[in-house]
């Protein structure tokens, strides 16, 4: 990973990068670009490729009647093209305290959080797409919006750098503050542990989907979390709250791991029925080869 | 709470094993700051809270089932105070009751002690529902140990108060009990506590009505009893005397042989002891039995042969010996006793005594200067005096042997040799005399113009031999003193000085009814330097020893500074002469200290004489039985005339024969006939302490006062009742006893079922075990199957999740 050299930056790993610049991250639904790249922008025109016929109305330009399907039809319709657009793509993350976790002498999932948005960001920048980056925790912290260019990358992760672990993790309140500034159709990377009450978050994540964004949402959990392995704490705090809790806990994986899992079935059941591409992110597994996967899963999708 | 095995409650220490496991398991406390307690639901930490509950209970029954278990080992019981009254409660009651002679102290209603202790022991009784049991016994110091009236106790109440009521009935009367006996509180209390100790009954109640006497309670401890191996209550029923003690008793006597002379006279010192609370004279009397025809025998067949009445007072607590002679005229065994007049307490008035007096002895008398002139002979006026009484009743058998047939001359059945003149003799009749000396026999030195000073100072007087110096005294100078060949017609060159008027051969003579030694001249005489032990029997005027005396082995040596002829003094022409030399002879003659076992000859009977005749009341009296003779049962007349028998130990290999028969006071004679028709006896006296009324001193730390007596009883189960009025209502507290071992031991088996399935219960509800298939949580990853869009991909994890996910082991 590059860490003070200028010419590699903290958060984008050659490594985990050089096995992804052969896929493209695309959209899976139509979104709107300032330009005509790969991805198929929801206005239809007259372009290229093909979309569509249309019952021709007076006032259209009659150079884009068809006129062999008037021969057929008789009736006159005019051809419609699908206009290729570049990706506006926006990498939300959050930054709440409950990200500051990880392993001892392990990474922490913010960190890993980074390491995710970075290289998304890059591979965006490098398919000539706009990408922006908002931070939250209780509510929206930071927003740059997107933008192309190697020089908006460079800013990009100016600010990733830049981010400090804080504050709590409210996340349905700000989905919702979110889906209402975001006006154009886009793509919302979502990097969060999503801790907060479920039902809540879901329905922040379906606000999005109201607002016609595609939704990828990236859940990050440590191993701990999932397997609760400790054995020799006899008090545990909650690094957002505060909240103490002495108690054995031997005592409590049974219960914690039957609370987690129902908390991870509601957010996934949640994603499933809102058609948002939902997936757990776990620290434990190098995440160049979580990236590489999602994407190739992503690439065969489409 | 008490226990019957204390020693178990080590085990309670057992108890800190589970406490140690559970700490060295607890963490210490770390903190530990996780993303997010969300998962930790206010439910299940309100379980949790249960759990280390449940945990500190488990923790508990686990150390209680090690402490109980240890206690249940240590069999623990309750006893507490309930009152006799309830009548839930059964009791069982000994009365132990002193009977000792002191308790036969007529009191100033005439009643004695032990009728009074009798009486209200019969309250108790009589307090006792018709279920509750009792029994008696009497804690004088017999052979046999304390005397149960009631082996076991009994439910026959009714018998036990006529008991108590008849004891009461013969202490009072007249005769009073024949016993007189020491006292055994630690014995009585020791033997009805372990009457006690199975009994069935809720309240085990010791009652012990005694008069306390410091000489009876400071009897040493019974070994092997410790504190906690009884339950009983223990109550002391001081009886005393309402009235300042007057009581005058014979608490020892001196006797002046233990084998008399007969015609020898023989003193007789008892001691008189004061032990009452004002001066008081006395008139002392000695009596020997009498024969069968006499008319002034007593009730017991004894007559009176001497009285001394004392009109000095004798102070409060102080004693003072007196003496009195008698002279038995014939030999054989002979009896009596000495008594001092006192009516209070009577049993401590007699003093009983018996000898075997020596109606004839053989004496050799060695003459170192014979002579065929008869009054030239160096032992001619000797053994004219000793037959002054005609050679026929003669009771003295003189033998004259020359000093070089000394060795050969048998010395058995002689009691006395007198070595007249001698001037030396072999090393081995030296020997042989040593030898006869230290078995009891005596022997007399006449020196004269014949001694050798070299012999007698290196042989006869050599300290440094084995059982040092024969004689008492050793020759000072190289020659006689005076002037030896000046003949008796010479003005003497010394007299008869001091001499010790109460030396039984010397008695009389200071006032002159036996003649006057101050007629006695000296020619010469021998300087003698007397060994440190010896005593100067007789002096010159001028302070040098003429006679000196010791003790050697078990006979007696005497030595005279000057000859027995009249070669060196006037003595043997003097009145005094005869008188002198046959009670000194009569003296020598009488056995010093017993004769021993091995020199009697006389099998069965020798421990008794040997041994001392002398026997204490409740004293087992044994004896052996010599090897490859059978056991006799010797049969013996006791005091009372009734027949009593030397019985064989219970251990054959002892080969020993006991007789424990001995509690009444008074002469006990063997039921056979010796030669010359007297029979063999020994005495029994009560023991000198119980004279002592003195109770002991009740300090608040009751275990003070008891505690050398009776170690094995704490002070919580002791009580003094102060006040014998009071006993009705202090006996009131009765003791009871619960055992609780069989409830522990319940109580442990419930705790060791429950405590597994407790355990169990606990780990299943609180804490998730470790499972041999991991549970999983569906975590949906980046590594999804290929192909379709994001609906067919979820779909396709609901529906088919397993090769999509990634398994998350649970683990503990």
């Amino acid at each position: 990973m590059a860490s003070g050299n200028p010419t590699q930056l903290k958060y984008l790993d050659p490594e985990a990068l050089g096995r992804l610049k052969n896929l493209s991250l695309a959209a899976r639904l139509e979104v709107e670009g300032f330009f005509a790249g790969m991805h198929k922008s929801p206005h239809r025109g007259f372009s290229v490729e093909f979309a569509e016929h249309r019952e021709y109305t007076p006032g259209v330009d009659p150079r884009h009647i068809d006129w062999k399907v008037f021969g057929r039809r008789d009736k006159l319709y005019v051809k419609q093209y699908e206009e290729e657009t570049s990706l506006r793509c926006y990498i939300v993350l959050d930054k709440s305290n409950s990200m500051s976790y990880g392993q001892v002498g392990g990474i922490n999932k913010l960190e890993y959080a980074n390491f995710l948005a970075a290289s998304l960001a890059y591979l965006i920048a490098f398919q000539h797409d706009a990408v922006g980056l908002i931070t939250l925790d209780d509510e929206v912290r930071d927003m740059v919006p997107p933008r192309q260019g190697a020089g908006h990358l460079r800013v990009l992760m100016d600010h990733l750098e830049a981010i400090e672990p804080g504050g709590e993790t409210s996340l349905a309140g700000s989905f919702h503050q979110l889906a209402e500034r975001i006006k154009r159709r886009s793509v919302v990377i979502i990097i969060s542990d999503l801790f907060d009450d479920p039902d809540a978050v879901v329905s922040g994540l379906k606000h999005f989907r109201h607002r016609k964004h595609d939704v990828i949402v990236f859940q990050t959990l440590d191993p701990d979390e999932l397997s609760f392995p400790f054995d020799d704490v006899s008090r545990i705090e909650d690094m957002e709250t505060g909240r103490q809790i002495t108690s054995d806990p031997r005592a409590f994986r049974a219960s914690y791991l039957e609370e987690l899992e129902r908390f991870l079935d509601t957010i996934r059941e949640g994603c499933l029925s809102s058609r948002i591409d939902y997936s757990v992110a776990e620290t434990g597994t190098p995440f160049g080869q979580f990236l590489g996967a999602y994407l190739a899963r992503r690439h065969q999708m489409l | 709470m008490f226990f019957q095995t204390p020693i178990y409650l080590v085990g309670l220490l057992s108890a800190a094993i589970p406490l140690l496991i559970h700490l060295s398991r607890s963490r210490k406390t770390r903190t530990l700051r996780f993303s997010t307690t969300r998962f930790l639901t206010d439910q299940f930490l309100r379980s949790y809270r249960m759990s280390r509950l449940k945990e500190l209970l488990l923790l508990a029954a686990r150390m209680a089932l090690c402490a109980l278990l240890a206690m249940t080992f240590a069999e623990p019981f309750l006893q507490g105070s309930v009152a006799t009254g309830d009548p839930t409660l059964s009791r069982s009651v000994v009365i132990v009751l002193d009977d000792s002679a002191s308790m036969h102290y007529r009191d100033s209603d005439g009643g004695t002690l032990l009728s009074r202790a009798a009486r209200e022991a019969v309250e108790i009784i009589k307090g006792l529902k018709p279920s509750d049991s009792a029994s008696v016994v009497l804690a004088g110091r017999r052979a046999d140990g304390p005397l149960a009236v009631y082996p076991e106790p009994t439910t026959d109440l009714v018998g036990i108060e006529n008991e108590l009521l008849g004891l009461a009935e013969l202490s009072n009367s007249a005769e009073g009990r024949p016993e007189a006996l020491g006292t055994d509180i630690p014995g009585g209390v020791l033997l009805a506590e372990r009457m006690l100790a199975d009994r069935e009954e809720s309240s085990h109640e010791v009652y012990v009505f005694s008069d306390l006497q410091q000489r009876g309670l400071a009897a040493p401890a019974l070994a092997g009893e410790t504190e906690g191996s009884f339950d009983s209550r223990v109550v002391f029923v001081p009886v005393q005397p309402t009235e300042p003690v007057s009581n005058l008793g014979i608490t020892a006597v001196q006797y002046g042989a233990s084998r008399p002379m007969a015609g020898i006279p023989f003193s007789i010192r008892p001691h008189i002891r004061n032990d009452g609370a004002s001066p008081r004279s006395c008139t002392i009397s000695l009596h020997v039995r009498a024969d069968a025809d006499a008319d002034d025998a007593d009730e017991e067949g004894y007559r009176k042969v001497a009285e001394q009445v004392v009109n000095d007072p004798l102070e409060p607590g102080r004693w003072s010996v007196f003496t009195l002679h008698h002279i038995f005229h014939s030999g054989g065994w002979q009896s009596g006793y000495v008594a001092v007049e006192d009516e209070r307490l009577t049993a401590d008035n007699r003093r009983y005594f018996c000898f075997e007096v020596l109606d004839a002895v053989n004496v050799i008398a060695v003459n170192g200067a014979p002579s065929s002139i008869r009054r030239n002979d160096e032992l001619f006026f000797l053994q004219a005096a000793l037959a002054a009484g005609g050679a026929d009743t003669n009771p003295i058998k003189v033998t004259s042997v020359r000093a070089n047939a000394f060795q050969g001359a048998s010395l058995d059945d002689v009691r006395l040799v007198i070595l007249a003149n001698v001037e030396t003799l072999p090393e081995a009749a030296v020997g042989k005399l040593e030898r006869f000396v230290d078995r009891g026999g005596s022997l007399l030195v006449f020196l004269g113009d014949q001694a050798v000073p070299a012999f007698y100072n290196n042989q006869l007087a050599d300290p440094s031999r084995s059982r040092g110096s024969l004689l008492p005294a050793r020759l000072a100078g190289s020659g006689p003193k005076g002037n030896p060949s000046a003949g008796d017609d010479q003005p003497p060159v010394a007299g008869v000085g001091d001499f010790a008027e109460d030396h039984p051969a010397l008695s009389g003579f200071g006032s002159g009814e036996t003649g006057r030694l101050g007629a006695v001249g000296f020619s010469a005489y021998w300087a003698l330097d007397p060994t440190p032990n010896s005593r100067v029997v007789m002096a010159t005027g001028g302070g040098e020893p003429l006679l000196c005396e010791h003790l050697y082995g078990q006979g007696r040596v005497a030595l005279f500074a000057s000859s027995c002829d009249r070669d060196w003094s006037n003595f043997p022409v003097r009145p005094a002469f005869l008188p002198f030399v046959y009670r000194l002879v009569g003296y020598l003659a009488q056995s010093a200290g017993g004769q021993s076992a091995e020199n009697s000859g006389n099998d069965t009977a020798a421990a008794v004489t040997a041994a001392g005749n002398f026997f204490r009341t409740g004293q087992a009296i044994r004896q052996a039985v010599p090897v490859g003779s059978p056991s006799q049962r010797l049969r013996v007349v006791k005091p009372d005339r009734t027949i009593g028998v030397f019985e064989s130990m219970a251990d054959p290999t002892l080969r020993q024969v006991a007789f424990s028969e001995t509690d009444q006071p008074g002469v006990y004679r063997f039921d056979e006939s010796g030669t010359d028709g007297s029979s063999r006896s020994f005495a029994v006296n009560l023991e000198a302490g119980e004279s002592d009324l003195t109770a002991i001193e009740l300090t608040d730390d009751l275990s003070a006062s008891f505690g050398d007596a009776l170690p094995w009883v704490g002070p919580k189960r002791l009580v003094v009742v102060d006040d014998a009025a009071t006993l009705g209502s202090q006996a009131g507290v009765g003791r009871s006893r619960s055992e609780l071992w069989e409830i522990l031991m319940w109580v442990v088996l419930l705790i060791a079922v429950v405590e597994p399935a407790l355990a169990n219960w606990i780990t299943s509800r609180h804490y998730l075990k470790p499972r041999t298939d991991p549970k999983t949580i569906a975590v949906p990853t980046g590594r999804i199957e290929l192909g379709g869009d994001i609906d067919s991909v979820n779909s396709s994890q609901e529906s088919a999740p397993e090769p999509d996910e990634s398994s998350v082991p649970v683990s503990q």
